[in-house]
């Protein structure tokens, strides 16, 4: 079973610790139970509990501490941390959220070249804390050169911090809040650690009115020392990229977790109500809505468990993963997004009611694909490796699944974060020659053809400054790469040939939607425009099969699951 | 001056009111918000406590006697039901907030089966009690059986005196713990015939058992009647009429989901405007970043398509008439198709806005949950869709001419709303030729457009009646139904162009979304299932470009769009 069922969790750890500690949170939620869940959620109540749980259980300690600074057992481990995330999504955004923006507090650190603060933060983490990311400022958003935060240096040596964050999340409770300044007198960036409940440490108002609490915060010549300073210069401004790299993978999962949940509820629900005679799931178009629902999930996951494999082999010569990490956050977020949409067509009123998850849902799965930068932002990143994708593969070793008890070293250890351009890939023909599958095969015209596109009526210099053009070239590099890690992940995962074939009726469709998107570009030219058309191809049809998956899949996660009451 | 609603500009007489009392109850509901100004009203939605303080407002000022009475009831002497009026009223209930334009809207949806049916002295007691309880409610839908109307379990028990003793529950009923109308869709327990009648929150056999839903200022009750007390003067209608009354209150109501969306996306639109335009990012302003102004472009477009839509649909509401249906096709658009223009618009304001739009002191915090909701108020997509589906013979194949409809905005009562008759007959509802309206533009973009709808007609010819069977399968008639949507979408939007004097530039560049939605429907057509290889040459006939005039697009952009920056912002 592809698909997370708390009540049958079945994933394989390489340590009794991380099952553990998945089964207790897994515990936790169905202890707390929905009515609770969704009374705190109503009442906006910041999730002190789980903090508690989370603490008592050293839940943060091990999956957040690197190896060599905390315990034996503590180790930074992308696929278990996945789980969690997965796990804390299923049961809603504001305990993944209090997860993520601590990772997002971490991680500055763990890449930093503080080694008294890292043994600091990892007596912290036992302690119990939480943290927090200090980055965004209410004027400049992701404009991140701009920032107003400022650190003053004072005669003695040490430092006063001034300014103003905006949109922090756990700012309210952070231990430590990794904080992104820049030195008053050079204007060299700064990366230095805050304690949200120093006197001079201001948490000025929840800026959303949501459970999280999402801070504006103010610091009021606030004493900074050498010890409390990660980094400074170029190093600061690639470490806190690197850090968004690190966590922006979450955002995926934690969509995934989400989805998952809505879906048993939504499929529970129709199957058991009878309309006009007949059980809404008899209806072709709900079988339909639910059937696309259920591919484009599977899609989702087997396209994040596979780039985590990629993420956790990463080194400085086989840096892959910086393309499919920013699709783990922005492709997978959006794929969630569509997920619930068709879920919403099918349960209609119900989404609304104060009862099932669906409603923190259906209102959380919008925030993930806005967190982290957005579609524009990672999509103009992702064209960069167009070239090289398409037209310049490399061999590389196999690259196995990654389920092992290993500290993912490299993420703390990145370096600049320049040269995009210049990474290849291993060829995706590999990945797609492997299947002889009536859909792949129609994906794979279309893949050809978008290549002559590209090779023969590529974006001009203009073009290439249009985002809104590369948006469109972008859904497509993004679609193709999305494809070839679902099937090397189905070989790992043996999913069945007719599943995969339904995935890529979607994906068809996605294709020459996307394709429609570029022929419709005001700066096309007439081959451009000739090339684009051709693209659009449909997927083959075949009912057995379509039967098949909303038999066997779709319909089958009828009563697997319910969340106790 | 723009067509989209500026309450800070707002000025009566650029409506046509006949009357000096419809334009007051606008400026009034206007000033009321202004006055509490945006932080009260974030505030309010924050607390989700009840619309107490606006329904007392409303009743203080009589809004819904001037607005829901038909000519004949209440103490004005020139009372009369129109919907341009309740067009506006929507609109900007929805531009401040879902709560209060829910309050109206299912207060209408509760009043109307009062309003359609039989028992006069029922009419004048409703419209009496408007004064001390403005709040009316629409008890039809039921847990276990929702849209399926024909499975109600609600009762009302014959006794030996006459009477009726009523019992059974309801489900997502909005207002239903305040209402002092509510009207109640149930059947005969003996004969199991259809019958409406009224009952009072406050009476002590109406138990209101809880609010549904949470997250909103609004209560969406479960209510229950225990052998609730029945005479004769409480029902309002029985049998096919009852029905038809439950069917015709839907129609008149729906059409305010269309206004309402508008409103919302409205005040979101001048909101996000704002916001960009005073916002530096990487040394250049972020309204002239080149994606920003398509996404502001395509946002006021299809904005600006909602309203034009909604006008020129309002006229043939009020023109309907027993030889004269076509509001029948226009009305499920206008609740359909305006409120999901409305949630793409909002998805494209947000692509702009990002992060500024989870903030919880600004407008499109809230506006961004609840516009979802408007499209799935009053049936889902798939039921309007089946029943639009069954006229596009006749719109395309089988016109007929019909007398000039003009802006209606005079003072006459909406009679024919409130005898609309028979909900049967659907399909052979005849519509005046779109080739008018097309025809009367030779604008780059609508010529790219027609053309797109001669290969729609093509599609429809070589699918011949096998089409019919094909549209048995929902996601199927909604590809082919979602481009017949479109095509009278636009044809209205034209014919009200035309009133409202937009300019050929502006037009020009609306039809440039529409044509690229019109490709991408007839992409997601030619991907269907069940579409034939005849079909699917046709769909990618129908695929086309938008002509390009950069000079035109920067035009309107300037004059249309940006020419809004900081015209209207909300009070503190």
């Amino acid at each position: 079973m592809l698909l997370l069922n708390p009540k049958k969790h079945v994933r394989k750890y390489s340590d009794e610790k991380s099952r553990q500690i998945m089964l207790k949170t897994i515990e936790f939620f169905e202890k707390k139970g929905l009515k609770n869940l969704k009374a705190d959620w109503h009442e906006k109540k910041w999730n002190y509990d789980f903090v508690e749980f989370l603490k008592e259980n050293q839940v943060f300690a091990t999956l957040m501490t690197p190896s060599g600074y905390g315990a034996e057992d503590s180790r930074w481990d992308t696929y278990r941390n996945n789980e969690f995330s997965e796990i804390t999504g299923f049961y809603g955004i504001t305990y993944w959220y209090t997860w993520q923006v601590s990772m997002l507090g971490l991680a500055p650190i763990w890449l930093g070249s503080n080694e008294e603060v890292k043994h600091k933060t990892a007596k912290l983490l036992q302690d119990g804390e939480v943290f927090a990311f200090g980055l965004s400022e209410k004027e400049h958003g992701a404009d991140i050169y701009s920032s107003d935060m400022m650190l003053y240096p004072q005669e003695d040596g040490n430092y006063k911090a001034n300014g103003d964050k905006y949109y922090i999340g756990n700012g309210n409770e952070a231990a430590l809040v990794s904080t992104f300044a820049k030195m008053a007198d050079s204007e060299e960036y700064v990366f230095f650690v805050a304690d949200s409940k120093h006197e001079n440490y201001e948490c000025v108002r929840n800026v959303v009115n949501e459970q999280n609490y999402v801070a504006e915060y103010a610091l009021h010549d606030y004493p900074i020392t050498e010890a409390d300073i990660l980094e400074k210069g170029s190093k600061a401004w690639d470490d806190m990229l690197n850090t968004i790299n690190v966590c922006k993978f979450n955002l995926g999962w934690g969509a995934i977790g989400v989805c998952t949940h809505a879906f048993y509820e939504s499929i529970d629900h129709a199957a058991n109500r009878n309309v006009y005679g007949k059980y809404v799931t008899d209806f072709p178009h709900v079988k339909k809505l639910f059937t696309d629902a259920y591919a484009r999930l599977v899609a989702m996951k087997l396209f994040a468990e596979r780039a985590s494999d990629y993420m956790r082999t990463a080194n400085a010569e086989d840096r892959r993963y910086l393309l499919f990490n920013p699709m783990v956050k922005m492709k997978v977020t959006r794929e969630g997004e569509d997920v619930i949409n068709h879920l919403w067509d099918v349960i209609a009123a119900k989404g609304f009611e104060n009862e099932p998850f669906f409603e923190i849902a259906a209102h959380e799965i919008r925030m993930l694909p806005k967190l982290e930068g957005t579609v524009h932002v990672n999509m103009a990143l992702i064209v960069k490796f167009m070239k090289n994708y398409l037209f310049n593969p490399k061999e590389y070793a196999e690259v196995p699944r990654r389920d092992d008890a290993t500290n993912d070293s490299f993420l703390f250890e990145q370096g600049p974060t320049h040269g995009l351009s210049k990474i290849q890939f291993h060829d995706y023909n590999i990945a797609y020659n492997s299947k002889d599958l009536p859909n792949i095969n129609v994906f794979k015209e279309q893949i050809v053809l978008f290549k002559e596109l590209i090779a023969k009526a590529g974006p001009d210099e203009k073009q290439s400054k249009d985002i809104d053009y590369l948006l469109a070239l972008g859904e497509i590099l993004t679609l193709i790469a999305y494809g070839q890690l679902i099937i090397e992940n189905a070989k790992i995962f043996e999913v069945e040939d007719d599943l995969l074939d339904e995935i890529f009726d979607f994906m068809i469709r996605d294709f020459s939607k996307y394709a429609l998107s570029i022929h419709s570009k005001p700066s096309n030219t007439e081959k451009q425009k000739e090339l684009s058309i051709k693209i659009i191809k449909t997927p083959v049809v075949n009912e057995a099969r379509f039967n098949k998956i909303w038999e066997n899949y779709a319909y089958a996660m009828k009563g697997q699951y319910e969340m106790n009451n | 001056m723009s067509i989209l609603l500026n309450p800070k500009k707002y000025n009566p007489k650029d409506r046509n009111y006949p009357d000096d009392r419809s334009g007051e109850i606008m400026q009034k509901t206007i000033e009321y918000f202004e006055s509490k100004g945006l932080k009260e009203l974030k505030d309010f939605f924050a607390s989700r406590e009840f619309t107490y303080d606006f329904a007392e407002f409303v009743k203080k000022e009589k809004i819904f006697e001037t607005l829901f009475l038909p000519t004949g009831y209440g103490d004005d002497p020139n009372q009369h039901y129109s919907t341009y009026k309740m067009y506006e009223f929507s609109e900007i209930l929805g531009f401040y907030g879902t709560a209060f334009w829910y309050m109206f809207h299912v207060s209408t949806l509760g009043l109307d089966p009062v309003l359609l049916g039989d028992n006069e002295e029922a009419k004048h007691k409703a419209a009496a009690k408007l004064k001390d309880n403005a709040l009316c409610a629409f008890g039809l839908s039921e847990q276990e059986h929702g849209a399926d109307i024909y499975s109600s379990e609600m009762m009302l028990y014959p006794q030996d005196d006459g009477t009726y003793l009523a019992t059974g529950s309801k489900y997502y009923i909005g207002n239903g713990n305040e209402a002092g109308t509510v009207t109640v869709f149930a059947k005969m327990a003996d004969t199991e015939e259809y019958v409406f009648f009224v009952v009072d929150s406050a009476h002590d056999k109406y138990e209101c058992v809880k609010n549904v839903i949470h997250a909103s200022n609004n209560y969406v009750a479960e209510f229950a009647l225990h052998d609730y007390p029945i005479t004769e003067a409480d029902i309002l209608s029985k049998g096919q009429k009852a029905w038809d009354d439950m069917l015709n209150t839907i129609n008149i109501c729906k059409f305010n989901i269309g206004s309402g969306a508008t409103g919302i996306v409205t005040h979101s639109f001048y909101e996000s405007l704002n916001h960009a335009a005073h916002r530096n990012l990487y040394g250049g302003k972020v309204t002239d970043f080149l994606h920003i102004k398509r996404l502001f472009m395509d946002s006021f477009c299809r904005l600006a398509g909602m309203k034009l839509f909604g006008l020129r649909a309002t006229d043939y509401l009020r023109g309907a008439n027993s030889e004269d249906k076509r509001y029948l096709l226009f009305n499920p658009i206008m609740k359909m198709k305006v409120a999901i223009q409305g949630e793409e618009v909002m998805e494209l304001l947000w692509d702009i806005i990002a992060a500024k739009g989870f903030e919880k002191d600004t407008y499109f915090e809230q506006a961004a949950s609840e516009i979802r909701g408007f499209p799935k108020l009053e049936g889902t997509r798939h039921v309007n869709m089946a029943l639009i589906a069954k006229l596009i013979p006749n719109y395309f194949f089988n016109p007929k001419e019909y007398p000039h409809i003009d802006r209606l905005n005079g003072s006459e009562n909406d009679d024919f709303l409130f005898n609309q008759g028979i909900t049967k007959g659907y399909g052979k509802i005849q519509f005046h030729d779109y080739n008018i309206a097309y025809n009367s533009k030779d604008l780059a973009n609508i010529n790219i457009f027609q053309e797109q709808i001669e290969a729609y007609k093509e599609f429809l010819m070589v699918s011949g009646a096998d089409l019919m069977k094909q549209m048995k399968d929902f996601d199927f008639l909604l590809a082919v139904g979602e481009i017949f949507t479109l095509v009278a979408f636009g044809q209205l939007i034209i014919e009200s162009a035309e009133i409202s004097k937009i300019s050929d530039a502006m037009l020009n560049q609306m039809f440039d979304v529409y044509v690229r939605d019109f490709s991408k429907y007839a992409v997601n057509l030619y991907s269907k299932m069940s579409t034939t290889e005849v079909q699917q040459e046709k769909c990618l006939k129908m695929v086309k470009k938008p002509v390009v005039d950069n000079e035109e697009y920067e035009e309107v952009l300037q004059k249309e769009v940006y020419s809004l920056i900081d015209e209207y912002e909300m009070n503190k």
